[in-house]
């Protein structure tokens, strides 16, 4: 597919979309949250089966989280590659899951969750992955205002 | 009724910790349930204290087998926010460790698949073979195992034409072993008896669950980073994907094998062809980076391995993600571990060359009295071994 | 071949080869040229400029007073404990200062024990 046939099917699930291109050919693209299931299951039936990954940053000074879905085509050498970002709220996020699209998801999500607190909803098992059980229920040390003596020394 | 078999964590063989739940009916299994983060430190928060220089030391301490793809990966990642292009001979000694890398972790691999399947005799000779690759390392970059040989804007020391000489008398050595290898793995009873149609993972079990590495390339999916973006100088050299069809522990094995034949045919082709000139660029380790984000895709040898950088105009980056090939693969586990032997286990969690490893201690819960017993990875793989000596017949006569 | 046949070939064969085993503390092995072992100090060409301290991945070195180096008064301390010996010190020292030797046998009873080697002249 080209790049002008995703900017289609993407503009047609949702007129908000924006578009970013790098040397590399690959292509960033910005969907709301509420249309997101419906971006990747169409992309899912256009070939995008595989999902590498999902990044969670947080951005403290906007009251935002981000996430990032990377995606690869069945075919990759004649398809670019995709990563498609979310914006979500920071008081309170919660995004739906996809673990039924791409079943993969279930540890991207689990991992996402314990180390940032964006809760998935519909998740089967959502808890603690890589933590103790027994962390506090409001500790996610990936967000900025995590501060412990370890990681504040190292930086001068 | 189903028993829970607690596979904990630290295991005295194997190389890192990871726990699972088995639920068990008699002999077979019927679930499982992965248990991680007994190997966490952090370093995803840790990289955004350090500088753009400093990135790649820290990031080659995530896993000692495949410490040269991580930091390859880092730097590339650098250079493309800084939007900078190392030099070409630089790229081929880049890429010269990441194939010299993929020769010796598949050499500890088979020796470690063979040691679980009882053939004590190849994890000696492989172990052995692997030696003379440490040997290299340390004459070319100053240490064994975590070399560190790249910076951003290329690598940090050159090599000598009497240093490339060594290299191809290794090839030539190396090839003899590999044919012996793959001759006894295809024909010898035990490891028949032990891979074939164990742990099958149909073509579309892997691309639902998103496998990568030669866990997915041994069910006929041609998935690797080499073949779809090429990076380094893949391009131009004699590289060739390889893919087999059934999908069972023997298939990952023999796939394995032929990737070690492959990296020679590259190595060589890189002695005799590398480009003089500078190896890196100048680079302040100061230095400002502009606001951007960067993805890199390096292909170590488990698996596809992904960083993400962002940054915002500072002097270390705002945010790191390392997703692991191991990781991807976990899920896979779970789907092939489903109706096979207990007996098996040791086999099929092997076969996906795991980078975080696995248990000690095993506890068996009896569900109707309640007592449990304790047993360690050893006992475990003597059960395994006692358990074929008895049983060898009819599961030859179900399997073959 | 069967197994039998791989077994008596391999027995036979390597029935005169000598032990590939080096029994190390009884025989030394020499590590190679250029690898990265316990950290050489040369104190007169130090000039206490502190480059090594900022580039330091681990932050393994620390200036301590020193009052032979002039005119700075104060020179590295470096805690092998916690180095990972990448040699970015040794790279980015102006002077040439820092070197790293092939001396691997770094072991003590406590952390502190573990020092570089200081040559003064």
């Amino acid at each position: 597919m080209k790049i002008e046939e995703i900017k289609e099917v993407v503009l047609s699930i949702d007129s908000n979309a924006s578009f970013k291109e790098d040397k590399d050919q690959r292509l960033w693209i910005s969907v709301s949250p509420d249309k997101l299931r419906d971006v990747l299951k169409s992309l899912k039936d256009k070939g995008y089966d595989h999902l590498s990954a999902i990044s969670g940053v947080d951005y403290p000074q906007n009251k935002k989280m981000e996430l990032l879905y990377h995606l690869m085509h069945s075919s990759p050498r004649e398809n670019p590659y995709l990563t498609i970002r979310t914006e979500i709220s920071r008081d309170n996020p919660e995004i739906p899951s996809i673990f039924d699209i791409f079943a993969a998801a279930l540890i991207y999500e689990s991992e996402v969750f314990d180390l940032l607190g964006i809760k998935f909803v519909g998740h089967p098992t959502l808890g603690r992955l890589f933590l103790p059980e027994d962390t506090p229920k409001d500790l996610y040390p990936l967000r900025k205002d995590f501060k412990n003596n370890v990681y504040e020394v190292t930086r001068k | 009724m189903t028993f829970n078999l607690f596979f904990g964590p630290i295991h005295p063989a194997l190389k890192e910790p990871i726990g699972f739940i088995f639920e068990i009916e008699g002999e077979y299994v019927v679930n499982a349930r992965p248990n991680l983060g007994f190997n966490h430190r952090g370093i995803e928060k840790l990289l955004e204290s350090k500088t753009w220089l400093q990135t790649g030391f820290l990031a080659e301490h995530v896993c000692g087998i495949c410490s040269g793809a991580h930091n390859g990966c880092c730097y590339q990642g650098v250079e493309k926010i800084f939007e900078i292009e190392p030099p070409r001979r630089g790229l081929f000694i880049r890429t010269l460790v990441w194939e010299l890398e993929r020769i010796h972790s598949h050499l500890l691999w088979l020796g470690v698949m063979l040691h679980e399947a009882g053939f004590d005799t190849i994890f000696m000779y492989t172990w052995r073979d692997r030696e003379l690759t440490m040997d290299l390392f340390e004459e070319m970059s100053g240490r064994r195992v975590v070399y560190s040989m790249n910076t951003v804007g290329g690598v940090r020391r050159d090599v000598t034409d009497a240093f490339l000489q060594k290299l191809k008398k290794y090839c030539n050595y190396l090839e003899e072993r590999v044919k012996f290898y793959r001759e006894l793995v295809m024909s010898d009873a035990t490891t028949l008896a032990r891979f074939q149609n164990v742990g099958i993972l149909t073509k579309r079990d892997a691309i639902d669950l998103s496998a990568v590495g030669p866990t997915t390339r041994g069910s006929g999916v041609k998935k690797d980073v080499r073949y779809e973006e090429p990076y380094g100088v893949y391009d131009e050299s004699p590289f060739q994907i390889v893919v087999r069809e059934e999908g069972d522990a023997l298939a990952k094995t023999i796939v394995r094998i032929d990737e070690i034949q492959v990296s020679i045919d590259i190595l060589r082709w890189i002695a005799d062809n590398i480009p003089s000139g500078e190896i890196k660029i100048k680079f302040s380790p100061m230095a400002k980076a502009p606001e951007n984000e960067a993805i890199s895709r390096v292909e170590a040898p488990r698996g596809e391995l992904l960083y993400y950088f962002k940054s915002d105009g500072g002097i270390t980056p705002s945010r790191v993600k390392i997703r692991t090939p191991t990781l991807a693969n976990i899920l896979p586990i779970i789907k092939m571990v489903e109706g096979q032997y207990i007996a098996d286990i040791p086999v099929i969690v092997a076969s996906i060359d795991p980078c975080i490893a696995c248990c000690e201690r095993v506890t068996m819960i009896d569900h109707k009295t309640g007592e449990s017993k304790v047993m360690t990875m050893n006992d475990l793989r003597i059960y395994s071994r006692k358990w074929y000596k008895e049983h060898y017949k009819e599961v030859r006569r179900e399997r073959l | 071949m069967t197994t039998w046949g791989y077994a008596r070939r391999e027995a036979t064969k390597r029935f005169f080869e000598k032990p590939y085993t080096i029994h190390y503390p009884f025989t030394d092995i020499k590590a190679f040229e250029g690898y990265r072992g316990r950290i050489l100090l040369q104190l007169s060409k130090c000039v206490g400029c502190g480059l090594c301290a900022r580039v330091c991945p681990a932050s393994a070195i620390e200036m301590v007073a020193d009052e032979k180096i002039k005119p700075a008064g104060k020179r590295p301390h470096f805690k092998l404990a916690e180095c990972c010996y990448c040699a970015l010190c040794a790279e980015y020292c102006p002077k040439g200062a820092i070197q790293l030797t092939t001396d691997y046998h770094l072991y003590g009873f406590e952390k502190e024990d573990v020092v570089e080697e200081v040559k003064t002249e």
